[in-house]
């Protein structure tokens, strides 16, 4: 999603790290309501609440990456930066984010 | 620089691009009318034009960008001078090692079918087996 986003569209970033925070607490929601903690359960509801929306914003959701939505125009997918690609599976094999 | 034939199919199917490219886009003029003799200098000229520029697309690449065609690979690596950047001498000796031209007009779909066959699989889409074949 980082590699295929536009340098001027930045402004996602904050939305992107409440949704990556959504899932943490979903995530701890469910376990702790696993363990018996009835109290998480409106965490846990919050939290997937939270989490449908962003990927909604986000167009993460399956519904969103449909591709005959019929309300989107049909646009040619941007091509990924090659260079910017290559870093990015450099970093990964090394186990680091060079950013 | 002499050209293998490797280099003048690919400069071929750039100018093919070329010509693709300017049917969908008739406002914009990359190929002069008539083209120059196939194999002559000029031609050469016109197609690594074209090369550079259907990997400036292919590639995604932006402006200030070196596209593999036009990296110098010297042994000077320079990460603030077009065409000596680290990461664009490495693409290019990435492709010369996988055999293919630095020419190649489509340079992601050429990685990736070297990288397939020097794994010696073959991708189900591009099965060469008569009962595919067939079918398809």
């Amino acid at each position: 999603m980082v590699a295929g986003t536009r340098p001027d569209r930045n402004c996602d970033t904050p939305l992107l790290a409440a949704y990556c925070r959504a899932i943490a607490l979903e995530r701890r929601s469910a376990a702790e309501l696993g363990a018996g903690d009835d109290k998480a359960l409106a965490r846990w509801e919050r939290a997937t609440k939270a989490m449908v929306a962003l990927s909604m914003r986000l167009r993460l959701s399956p519904q969103a990456r449909a591709p005959n939505n019929p309300s989107r125009p049909s646009r040619p997918e941007p091509v990924t930066n090659y260079y910017d690609r290559m870093r990015l599976e450099e970093a990964d094999s090394d186990g680091t984010d060079r950013g | 620089m002499g050209l293998t034939e490797v280099d003048l199919d690919a400069l071929r199917r750039a100018v093919e691009w070329g010509k693709r490219y300017q049917k969908s886009e008739p406002q914009i003029t990359l190929l002069p009318s008539p083209l120059p003799p196939e194999g002559t200098p000029q031609w050469v000229e016109v197609a690594t034009r074209i090369a550079g520029m259907a990997q400036a697309a292919t590639l995604g690449l932006r402006p200030w960008q070196a596209e593999p065609c036009n990296v110098l690979d010297d042994g000077v690596i320079d990460d603030a001078c077009y065409g000596r950047r680290s990461i664009e001498v490495m693409l290019r000796r990435k492709l010369i090692v996988l055999g293919i031209s630095i020419f190649e007009p489509d340079v992601p779909r050429a990685i990736e079918a070297a990288e397939r066959a020097k794994a010696g699989c073959q991708s189900p889409y591009r099965s060469h087996s008569p009962r595919m074949s067939r079918e398809l």
